[in-house]
């Protein structure tokens, strides 16, 4: 491993804080510990805040989990340190999953009462079940087996230092877990996660997967801090589970820098040293956490660590100049994600009396067709007609009420998470421009090539240990970029795109999943003359690469211009399907699109 | 089968009042898109205001109530005219980390000022029994229930028949649509928060009438305020009415049958069912894409 200034420089903190007893007398190492207890929590809750974008107000639940965990093993089993801690962390991991799977499927108030009334609820068992948890006295007398006041040579330090230690070593773990996490590709699966989750669905990315790792892995750590913290004051109470505490970590998090990996330790440091030389009066400090939450979401809501690197950057900036992109050689210059166009003409997609009905409405009303490979298809009809509904049921966005589809041979049961049905090849696009408008572009394609990248449970865990090794994800995003012909600096953000540009991005990142059937909804909708035209000839050239295409259109120059076979579609029904010269001169179809009338006048 | 008939009438008389307290959260969800974590502070400054103006003040309890929700509203309309304004255009999480900002700061001003001492609001009934049928209450209870009845109802006409109802629901439903027909949605956004916040200061005082006041009060209550809410789907006013007085009669239930050390506990549960197995809520309709 290469020793950067940065490298040296967190070499440089780690050893100057692990040299702290040496330095410091005891209360500020007991400062420090207590610090570091909220590292671990903050840490936690970023990422799952930050990353995931669900914010959790159920943090301290595990905490509390946590610590009544190790007092119980300590004071019932007599356990020590090296299996409380462990099992803690186990039986805080497990909570988070089960409270995980009720509320990972929602955001907002839904997430946030849930988490909430969690931490509630512990709260008053361990008040209630008094033959258990001691109730309101709580559980005393956890041993402190890391105090070695009496061990020879370990004086120097007094009682504090081996628990700084511990926590110190805990900490530099989970900073570098969350580090290796959110700048690996589980990083950017989470962010596509809390940016857009239907957009990551398409792409192929598993969105409960990525927010219960985060979530799981939050609560585990703060178990582990519970833990710790129940052995270090070798005591426990229902306060631990605390609304105040969770409030604490919460002004931590937003104040460091939500969603950077160092934000919550600063602001953690910050907050607790803070308390400490103000000295301020226990029934101050609510409010004023109070009011910090309201200033700091209202005025700076990128917090601290954010704001000081904006800064520090604008020094830094023009010394390092951008790495020029490798450019790829001639013979990749075929679209990098098309797959064999295997047995061209042979069925790809078939959908059979498929049907949907909300409420009284039957949107989509007992509609077959067939997607051949190589093929562009089209579906057509006025507005209300069912196309974008029928998309959705076919890349299980809806479910559907009854037909069949069967995909590239598979066939695809009625409950079906949309990211399984990107996993067999088929990516869609949207309507509405979606975004990963916070993220670079480069990064946002990389992001789409998560499909491609195989990730099973050991890569994932080898990616969060260890780091996978460079898989060139970079200059594969840039390639697509260009045979889009997006020709932008990577690292600008999508939100600078003009509207046309984020369209061809959308179908970068489509295409980055490596589709055999690219399903484009609407693809041209509000695109001037000139960005219609290029996107027709990228769908042409996607088409020749071998790639097959499902659109939904209503440019009916770029339907009868482009569509090998089309599908009519009104009032929810199947009205026609035919090649563009039989579908134009279709009465049905004129009629559903003009009117009686037309018909009558053109014959 | 007394004993049933006196929990659930106790519960209706609880449930009314959480009725009231979720129809004007589920009411500024719905129309200013703010999850209002501070709602349950309007509540406990509901109750708390009813005191002092009774007690300090010496003021009719009548009086005092009706002044209570007034002033309880005033700050409402301070509060929205200078903070949340600003949360127009903010995503969801912003608006539950600023409102819960201002609910721990207002609560701890209030435990400042008061201190955790909990206080009872002097009924102006007395405290005798009337048994009737077998069934013991007091009269402050059926004055709360009737106020609140009266309360949830003549909210329901507002809505229904008058034009500021007719420009809140287009508000609720598109709010785009609704500023182009010349609605000025930011008016009815203030009016909005003023009122929802008027009627959680009432139930405040109502409870708080039969119950006890205390500054921290309002914690408890914004959880079974929302619980209400996403049991009878957010922003579903007639959700929050049923689940309102469904989560009474439960609390009821549990707190005469069981204990009453778990009786907070039951709504948890409900709202958990309820998300794995509707979690649009009871009464609430399937979303789309």
């Amino acid at each position: 491993m290469r020793l950067t200034p940065k490298r040296a420089f967190l070499v440089a903190v780690v050893a100057l804080a692990a040299a702290a007893p040496w330095i410091l007398p005891n209360y500020y190492l007991h400062i420090l510990t207590t610090a570091g207890l909220f590292v671990m929590l903050t840490s936690g809750l970023n990422l799952i805040h930050g990353y995931i974008g669900r914010l959790s107000l159920g943090h301290t639940a595990f905490y509390g989990l946590g610590g009544y965990t190790a007092a119980l093993l300590s004071t019932k089993l007599g356990l020590g340190l090296l299996l409380t801690l462990p099992l803690a962390a186990l039986t805080a991991a497990v909570a988070g999953l089960v409270l995980g799977h009720i509320t990972l499927r929602f955001r907002g108030a839904q997430f946030v009462l849930v988490t909430l009334a969690f931490a509630a609820i512990l709260h008053l068992f361990a008040n209630n079940l008094v033959d258990f948890t001691g109730g309101p006295m709580g559980l005393s007398g956890v041993a402190s087996p890391l105090l070695h006041k009496d061990l020879e040579g370990f004086q120097v330090f007094g009682s504090r230092a081996s628990f700084y230690w511990l926590v110190l070593a805990l900490d530099v773990v989970t900073v570098y877990l969350v580090w290796r996490i959110v700048h690996s590709v589980l990083g950017d699966a989470m962010i596509a996660v809390r940016e857009d989750e239907h957009l990551a669905e398409a792409i192929g990315i598993n969105e409960y997967r990525y927010s219960m790792l985060a979530f799981v892995f939050g609560a585990a750590v703060a178990g582990v801090a519970g833990a710790v913290y129940a052995h270090y004051v070798s005591f426990v109470s229902p306060e631990i589970f605390n609304f105040s505490i969770m409030i604490m970590i919460l002004v931590m998090v937003i104040l460091g820098s939500v969603g950077t990996v160092v934000g919550p330790v600063i602001g953690s440091i910050l907050v607790v040293v803070l308390l400490e030389t103000l000295r301020l009066q226990e029934s101050l400090r609510e409010p004023i956490f109070g009011i910090t939450l309201v200033a700091v979401t209202l005025l700076f809501p990128q917090g601290l660590a954010v704001l000081a690197g904006r800064r520090f950057g604008r020094r830094r900036a023009g010394s390092g100049a951008a790495a020029q992109p490798e450019v790829a050689s001639p013979a990749t210059a075929s679209l990098a994600g098309a797959a064999p166009a295997a047995a061209r003409g042979g069925v790809l997609l078939s959908v059979e009396h498929l049907t949907v009905r909300f409420g009284g409405l039957i949107a989509v009303d007992d509609v077959s067709f067939e997607v051949r490979r190589g093929q562009i298809v089209s579906l057509i009809g006025p507005n209300g007609a069912g196309k974008t509904t029928t998309l959705n049921l076919v890349t299980a966005f809806i479910a559907r009420n009854a037909g069949r589809i069967v995909f590239d041979g598979h066939e695809c049961p009625r409950h079906m998470s949309p990211h399984q049905v990107a996993e067999l090849g088929m990516i869609r696009t949207f309507q509405t421009t979606r975004g990963l408008l916070a993220v670079p572009i480069g990064k946002a394609v990389a992001t789409g090539l998560h499909r491609t990248l195989g990730l099973g449970w050991g890569r994932i865990a080898r990616a969060a240990l260890l780091g996978l090794p460079d898989q060139g994800l970079e200059r594969r995003a840039l390639e697509i970029l260009r045979q889009v012909g997006l020709d932008r600096d990577p690292d600008e953000l999508t939100a600078n795109l003009s509207y046309g540009e984020q369209r061809l991005l959308e179908v970068a990142i489509a295409l980055a999943a490596r589709p055999s059937l690219l399903v484009l909804d609407e693809p041209v909708a509000g695109m001037n003359m000139e960005e219609t035209v290029r996107m027709m000839a990228l769908i042409r050239r996607l088409r020749d690469s071998g790639i097959t295409i499902l659109l939904v259109e209503h440019d009916m120059k770029l339907v009868m211009g482009l569509s090998d076979h089309i599908v009519v579609l009104d009032h929810g029904k199947r009205i026609a399907e035919g090649t563009p010269a039989e579908i134009q001169g279709n009465p049905q179809v004129i009629e559903a699109y003009l009117g009686r009338g037309a018909v009558n006048a053109a014959a | 089968m007394n004993e049933i008939l006196q929990q659930l009438l106790n519960g209706i008389i609880i449930g009314s009042s959480y009725a009231l307290l979720a129809v004007g959260l589920t009411l500024i969800f719905g129309i200013m898109r703010i999850v209002n974590f501070a709602h349950g502070e309007f509540y406990m400054i509901g109750g708390v205001l009813c005191f002092y103006l009774v007690q300090a003040l010496q003021l009719n309890y009548f009086v005092a109530l009706v002044l209570a929700v007034v002033l309880a509203m005033v700050l409402g309309a301070v509060l929205e005219r200078s903070i949340l304004r600003w949360l127009k255009d903010a995503s969801i999480d912003s608006t539950i980390i600023v409102t819960i900002g201002l609910s721990v700061f207002i609560q701890n001003v209030m435990l400042l000022w008061m201190g955790p001492v909990p206080r009872s609001i002097p009924s102006p009934f007395g405290n005798t029994p009337i048994v009737l049928g077998g069934l013991t209450f007091t009269a402050i209870q059926i004055f709360v229930l009737a106020v609140t009845a009266l309360v949830i109802v003549g909210f329901h006409v507002l809505l229904q028949h008058t034009f500021l109802g007719k420009a809140m629901r287009a508000t609720f439903s598109e709010k785009d649509a609704a500023r182009l027909v010349g609605i000025d949605t930011d008016r009815i956004a203030s009016v909005t928060f003023v009122l929802g916040s008027g009627m959680a200061a009432l139930a405040g005082a109502l409870l708080g009438s039969i119950y006890l006041v205390y500054p921290s009060m309002g914690a408890i209550a914004v959880l079974k305020a929302f619980i209400i809410v996403i049991m009878g789907g957010m922003g579903n006013i007639m959700g929050a009415i049923a689940g309102g007085l469904l989560l009474g009669v439960a609390e009821g239930f549990v707190s005469g049958f069981i204990s009453s050390d778990y009786s907070e506990a039951i709504g948890f549960f409900i709202v958990i069912a309820v998300l794995l197995f509707k979690p649009q809520g009871l009464f609430g309709r399937k979303g789309q894409v």
